[in-house]
């Protein structure tokens, strides 16, 4: 198996770092709102794993579609988009399907995973301003 | 007459399942062409693969998202939807 490159590697930190927060966070507006019980944890940690997993996976097929030529990168990263979201639906219909996951949770913690994409790209924006400025400045 | 709307609820599901999902074609294209430009991009200056690595799996992620609400509406129509519509339908008919 091939190395997974270290950018990869600090974005699903990141990404996880992001999932965590979250579901510690919906997990309390759960609690407050007596709506909590351990379904709600199983799912939560079902989804937010889910689209962790899913991040990964992106990353890992991204590298090894970089190393193929042009033609050959944009039909893998298809092929790993279309088994992916089969991935997906598959962690859904589980989620729905067995009775110890409840699906509300499971579908808004897929989405934290987003979030942190989100949150990542709103950083970088900041920094590469702020790096555009310096350079301006000198 | 019941069975007729109960049927026409269920068509509706699935096809407007089959419409959602339509939205997953796009970022399919997208990934495709970001990872066709990274691959130029890196074949042109190779010093700078781990930056455009790192921006081009983020972009990938954003491009993505629209697929991901696509698959997510898609289900609750197919698996949620239908079971609460003809639930109304029946308490409006009052059986």
């Amino acid at each position: 198996m091939a190395k997974v490159d270290s950018a990869i590697k600090n974005e699903t930190k990141n990404i996880a770092i992001v999932v965590l927060i979250l579901s510690a966070l919906m997990q309390a507006v759960y609690l407050f709102i007596h709506h909590w019980n351990y379904t709600v944890l199983l799912g939560n940690l079902l989804g937010g794993g889910a689209g962790i997993l899913n991040f990964f996976l992106m990353g890992i097929s991204l590298q090894k579609a970089l190393d193929k030529d042009a033609k050959d990168a944009s039909a893998t990263a298809r092929l790993s988009q279309t088994y992916r979201n089969f991935m997906l639906l598959a962690i859904l219909a589980i989620a729905y399907f067995v009775p110890c996951f409840d699906i509300i949770p499971t579908i808004i913690s897929l989405f934290f995973a987003t979030i942190g994409v989100y949150s990542k790209v709103f950083t970088m924006k900041k920094d590469v301003n702020n790096k555009a400025q310096e350079v301006a400045q000198e | 007459m019941l069975e007729i709307a109960i049927g026409i609820i269920l068509s509706g599901c699935a096809l407007g399942a089959g419409i959602a999902m339509l939205a997953g074609i796009g970022p399919g294209i997208g990934e495709g062409n970001a990872v066709a430009s990274a691959c130029e991009a890196i074949g042109r200056q190779p010093e700078a693969k781990g930056e455009v690595t790192s921006t081009m799996i983020l972009g990938c992620a954003l491009a993505e998202t629209t697929g991901l609400y696509a698959l997510v509406i898609a289900f609750l129509l197919i698996f949620l939807a239908p079971g609460r519509f003809v639930n109304i339908l029946l308490e409006a008919v009052g059986k």
